[in-house]
Order: C-alpha cells, then structure tokens, then sequence
C-alpha cells in the first residue's frame, strides 16, 4: 500500500513537472530554428535534428524598419506601467486595508465587511465590461493610446489585490501593537508608520507581487486601449503571432517577456519555505 | 479604538477606486438604452429594446454562458484537485522539496496570452510536437484547435497550465500555517494516512479551499486571453465565451449599445452566481 | 490633584462592558481593581488610558476634563498582560521610543533608559532583539518603558 502511494506520488511529481516544463523546452528549441526547420518536419534538439541559428533573438533588438520587432521599448513601457500602478495600488490600498482593519466604519447599513467586498468585488468584473467605457472615457479625457491612461486603468485592477492581502495581513498584527504606541506618545498616523508599517513588510512585499504579477500579465486592457504610440510587451508578442509564423522570433520574445517574473517564482518559494507567507495568504 | 483620522486612511483608495469606476459603470448602463452602432453613433434613447433582444432573441448569448460556466467550473475543479495533491506532495520533507515548490509555481508568473502563443505551437496540428510525438506512438493527428469538441479540452488543459499553481500556492500557505496539535493527536490515535486526511487535514483545509476556489472561480470567469488566441473563439463558436462574445459584438462589429447591454447583464449574473457558489460551498465543506 | 471617574458607562453592543463606573483615585496612590473575568477589568483601564471613548461619564485628571484629551496626549503608561514591545526595535530602542515621542533632550533621554533598565535588571541586554528574550524579560521591557516614561498616571 504505502510502496504503491510512493511510486504514484513520485511518478505524479514527475508527470507534473514534464507538463510544466514542455512549453519552456519547446520554445528554448524553436527560437533557434531557421524556417526550414519549422516547416518541413517536427524538430527537437539543436544541432542533431538541426541546424541552430541566433536569427531568432537577433531580431528583437533591430529596429523594424530593418525587418526587426523591437521589443526593447514595449519591454519598457511594461515595466513602468506595472511598476508605477502597483506602487500606487500598495500605497493606496494598504491604507485602506489599515483603516479597515483597525476601525469600525458605520453608513447606513454598510460595515467594514462590506467596504472590503466592494474593494474586492472589482476582480469580478471582467475586463470586457470596463474596457468599452474605459475606451471612451479615456479619449474623452485625452489619455488613450497612453502610459497614464493604463496606469490609471492597472490601478482598478491591483488595488482589490492589495486590498485583500494587505486587510488579512494587518488582521493577524496585534491590535494591542498601535495601542501601545498611541500610549507611548504616537498620533494615529505616527502609530501607523513608526510602528505597524516596519512590521508589515513581509505582507507588503506579497502584496507587491501579486500586484506585479497580476499587472504584468495583463493583455486585454492593453489590447484594446493602445494602438501604436505605446505598446506593450504581451500586446507585441501576440502581434507576432498574427503575421505569418515566424515561429523563431515568437519563441525568443516569449522566452524573454516571461522570464524576469520566474525570479518572483523563487521569491514566492523562499517565503514560503521561511513560513512568512502563511501570515500573508489566506 | 475610533479616531476621526480613519477617514485619512481610508477614503483615498477608495475615492480613487470609486472615482475611476463611476464614469464606466454609469456609462454601461446609459450605453446600454441605446442603439449605439457603427450607423448611428449616437446616444439615443430606445428604452429597454437591447435587453427584450437579449432575453428572447439571442441565444448565443446564452449558450457562451454556458459554455463559459462549463469551462470554468471543470477548469476550476482540475485546478483545485490536481493543486491539492501537488500541496500535499511537497508539503513535508521529500528530496528537492524548494526545486520541485519553484517548478509548481512558475507557470502562474508567465503571461497567459503569451504562453499560449507558444502553446499554439505547441498543439500546431502538422508542426507542433504533440502530435509528432503521439504519431511515434502510432496515433493519427488529433485536431486539438479544429475539432469543436477537442478545442474545448486543448482550453481547459492551457487553463489548468497556467493557474494551478495559484491554486496550488494558496493551499500549500495554508496547509503550512495549520496547528500541529491535531496531527500529534491523529498519530497518538494511530490512524491511517486516508482517514488523517478525511479526519483531520481536509476539515482544517475547508476554509481556506473555500477561499481559494472562490477566487479562482471569479478570476476563471473572466477566461478570455487563452481563447482570443488559442482558437478565436473557434472553430465556429465551439470556444467562444461570454466575454469574447461582447467582445464580437462590441468592438468587431460596434454594437456598441447591445455590448453594453450584454455587459451589464453578464455582471449581474456573475456577481448573483457567485455569490450563491460562496455561500453554497461554505455550507457543503463546513458541517457543523 | 485625582483621578476622578462620574457615571462611566460603555456599551459598544448589546451588552454593558461597563455599567455605571464611579472612582476617585488619589494622586501617589496603588490601586488594585478586582474583579472576575470579563466584569470590565481592561476595559476601565483603556478607557482611561483613552483607549476606549465611553458613551456616557466623564473623567477628570488634574481639574481637566480627560476625555476631550487624546490618548498620545494624555502621558499614561499601561502595561498589557501578553508582551507588547515593537518588535522592529531592539531592546533599547523599544525603552527610548516613547521618550523620543516626547522630543527629550538625548542627554535626557539616556539618564531615564539606564536607570530604567537598571530597576528592571536588562543592563547589557540594550542591543539584543526582542524575539531573543524569554516571556519574562520581554514584559520587563514592556516595564522598563513605562517606568522611562515617569508617566503621571500607570495602568
């Protein structure tokens, strides 16, 4: 019995792990295929199946009037957007989640409990919903087809993130923690950064990443409320996809677009295995 | 503790949040009385005419409803069996505990669309290696995005990729923030590893899976980047879900009134659902 | 020159947490306030530290109505059952802290700290973390910074 859960628990890992990690392997592979090697057969593994050539991630650094996709500054513009409406979204929510945390809200028949899910409920909508009146909201204020315009987009989309980690983070610190301080001499904001702020930090940095991770990954916002003064990476790579299969360059930028946020794969695991972020997570 | 300054915490996330949202949500429902279209793209008035449409004469709008609640309550059960058992393997000691935690995480770190870019590739029907290498076996090419039935399991299996890790990452937090207590107590007793699961694990676990279903359920929702690149929506409306549907008829053929119209209707219905899920699963997990 | 309580009442739910509370405390006086559990014990402590707003009473300190006071105004002390100490902050910061609060000269602030720590027996303990102390040395931390701050009134 016990031998039998073994065997499947270390052949289920296993099988896990091949899923995992295919797609990556596949990709590795085809960014360095010519078009030969992609369109006559299947191929696997450089230099036995094929010939490999760097065309494939040559191409994302030239310009595109010389035939290149320039994906430099869509990689740019990614990482302000996701920077800058994340950091907003931390700040702002983290806030909030404070207030909520520590007070008692009463209007009318709405409790704290209502005003989180009101912060929350946000991730329900879909982004199809938004994007419609978004488009026309934001040419109307001048702001489509432009970096601001999607930072203010991002921050709907982060700030419930924020929210929800950052209320169940500071529910878990002691209340008697900012009571102490407000004894000790601090006003309610004092108390705030003097005292329960330097305590918060493993719960700000989960926060902060699901926000990363969640402003990073967004497409559709994108796709639909920029056109050709500021791009997007995921937005540029799909256009890729669209034109005739040039499977090598796909795979290169794909490879290169998803990469910086493996490094928060390993940031995730470290706390989890140092057991900060079972605080931090529900 | 009740101070006047927790205003100055609260209301500035939550002017800005209401202050981006108001104009959309005001706007949608305005749209949604009118018969914006390409023709005449204005707001006129018609009343409830885009809604009577919806109910009695759309029913492809329904059946994406449908097709959605399908793909993401199968998507979402695959999710929290598969990263359940995941949670379970790694949780206590096993040899490359860390390598094997990181692999389970990184797919949920790369961008849907973009692996599913690469995905595309990887189920190409004549080019792509799964094919190739099932035909090594001796199996005749399967038409992973051509077949109407088999683009529906080619979905659902990108979907499973790219976010069990969450699933697998909110439950294995929570199965390492429980009390040891119940577990000595469960060993002392001798019981067997099934029933410490069925005793012991799964009840402590009942909350926080209902929290991480929940989000899944609402994130799994809003299911649209795989499907606007994987299939389109294909082949025919095979794949197309609620929300790549108003995408159709908003912004490809600008409908822009009855796009509004189905908007807002698909919010209600998803905000009214999901809340009866919530509360359904919370009485089915949790027994007194 | 007391510590005088009329009337508290406080009733945040349906039930009184404190229910009609008289007192009048002597300036350089020990009080012991008995009680079983959950009779309000804590409760009347935060609310005169000002923790708690009771809805009906007042309360005079030093002929000033206390209650129209804040709690970071009031220069209480009040040490909790469980170890409250800041634990971003080393054991001598955590003492210094609300002395900092009070902007003291730093000449001050180091006369207090040591005798402080002196009454409490943690002398050569200053650079050490709070989560290295056992139970008992965190509470005489949490100790140690209410005696450093002279405070008129001690909960």
């Amino acid at each position: 019995m016990s031998k039998l859960y073994t065997f499947l628990k270390y052949f289920f890992i296993t099988f896990w792990t091949v899923f995992v990690v295919a797609p990556f392997l596949w990709a590795v592979s085809t960014s360095f295929k010519d078009f030969q090697s992609v369109n006559s057969k299947v191929t696997y593994i450089p230099w036995l199946d094929f010939e490999p050539t760097l065309e494939g991630w040559r191409v994302l650094i030239k310009s595109p009037a010389k035939g290149g996709v320039d994906i430099v500054e869509p990689y740019f513009n990614s990482i302000f957007v996701t920077c800058t409406a994340s950091l907003i979204s931390i700040v702002l929510g983290t806030l909030a989640a404070y207030a909520l945390s520590r007070f008692t809200f009463k209007a009318g028949f709405v409790r704290n409990n209502d005003i989180t899910f009101f912060f929350i409920s946000q991730r329900i909508m879909p982004p199809i919903v938004l994007s419609i009146p978004f488009f026309i909201f934001l040419s109307t204020i001048g702001l489509l087809d432009s970096l601001l315009g999607l930072v203010v987009v991002y921050i709907v989309l982060l700030m419930p993130i924020a929210v929800w980690i950052m209320v169940d983070f500071f529910n878990r610190v002691p209340k008697e923690l900012d009571e102490t301080a407000l004894i000790d001499g601090c006003n309610p904001y004092q108390a705030f950064y003097k005292v329960v702020l330097p305590n918060s930090i493993p719960g700000l940095i989960v926060a902060g990443m699901f926000c990363i991770i969640f402003g990073w990954i967004d497409f559709f916002f994108a796709f639909i409320l920029t056109f050709t003064e500021v791009q997007l990476l995921p937005v540029k790579v799909v256009a890729l996809n669209s034109s005739i299969t040039p499977w090598w360059s796909l795979s290169a930028s794909a490879l290169v677009s998803v990469a910086p946020l493996i490094i928060v794969a390993f940031i995730v695991e470290r706390y989890l295995s140092k057991g900060n972020l079972s605080g931090a997570l529900k | 503790m009740n101070f006047k300054h927790k205003f100055v915490f609260l209301f500035p996330g939550l002017f800005v949040l209401i202050g981006i949202l108001i104009f959309p949500i005001i706007f949608t429902i305005r749209l949604s009385l009118s018969g914006w279209n390409s023709y005449t793209p204005e707001m006129n008035f018609i009343g409830i005419t885009n809604y009577i449409r919806l109910f009695t004469d759309d029913p492809r709008f329904w059946e994406s409803f449908f097709r959605l609640s399908f793909l993401s309550v199968t998507t979402v059960i695959l999710q929290y069996v598969i990263g359940f058992a995941l949670a379970m393997m790694v949780w206590r000691e096993i040899k490359f505990k860390r390598f094997f935690r990181v692999i389970f995480l990184v797919p949920m770190m790369t961008t849907p669309v973009i692996m599913t870019v690469i995905w595309r590739t990887f189920f190409h029907e004549s080019l792509g290696p799964v094919n190739d290498l099932l035909g090594g076996l001796g199996v005749k090419p399967i038409l992973w995005l051509s077949d109407p039935v088999i683009a529906k399991f080619t979905v659902i299996i990108v979907e499973v990729w790219q976010w069990t890790p969450f699933m697998f990452l909110l439950l294995l937090a929570g199965l390492l923030s429980l009390p040891k207590e119940p577990f000595l107590a469960a060993a002392i007793d001798g019981a067997s590893p099934f029933r410490k699961f069925v005793y012991v694990t799964f009840p402590l676990m009942a909350p926080i899976s209902i929290g991480a279903i929940i989000i899944r359920l609402i994130e799994a929702s809003k299911i649209m980047d795989t499907v606007f690149v994987l299939t389109s929506g294909g082949p025919g409306t095979a794949t197309e879900t609620s929300s790549f549907y108003i995408y159709i008829k908003g912004l490809r053929e600008f409908q822009m009134g009855y796009a509004a119209t189905l908007s807002f209707t698909y919010l209600v219905i998803m905000i009214i659902s999901l809340t009866i899920i919530a509360k359904v699963l919370t009485k089915l997990m949790i027994k007194e | 020159m007391n510590l005088i309580g009329e009337k508290i009442s406080y009733k945040p739910d349906e039930q009184f947490h404190l229910n009609d509370v008289s007192f009048n405390f002597k300036k350089g006086n020990l009080y012991t306030i008995l009680g079983r559990t959950l009779s309000g014990k804590t409760t009347l402590l935060k609310t005169i530290a000002g923790l708690l707003n009771p809805d009906q009473g007042s309360i005079s300190f030093e002929e000033k109505d206390f209650i129209k006071i804040p709690v970071w105004e009031r220069n209480v002390a009040m040490v909790y059952q469980q170890f409250i100490n800041y634990p971003h902050l080393n054991v001598y910061e955590n003492i210094t802290f609300p002395l900092e609060q009070r902007k003291l000269s730093p000449g001050q602030i180091k006369k207090d700290v040591d005798e402080a720590l002196k009454t409490v027996g943690l002398v050569g303990f200053e650079n050490r973390k709070i989560q290295e102390l056992s139970g008992g040395q965190q509470q005489r931390v949490a100790l140690a910074r209410s005696l450093a701050k002279k405070a008129k009134i001690c909960c």
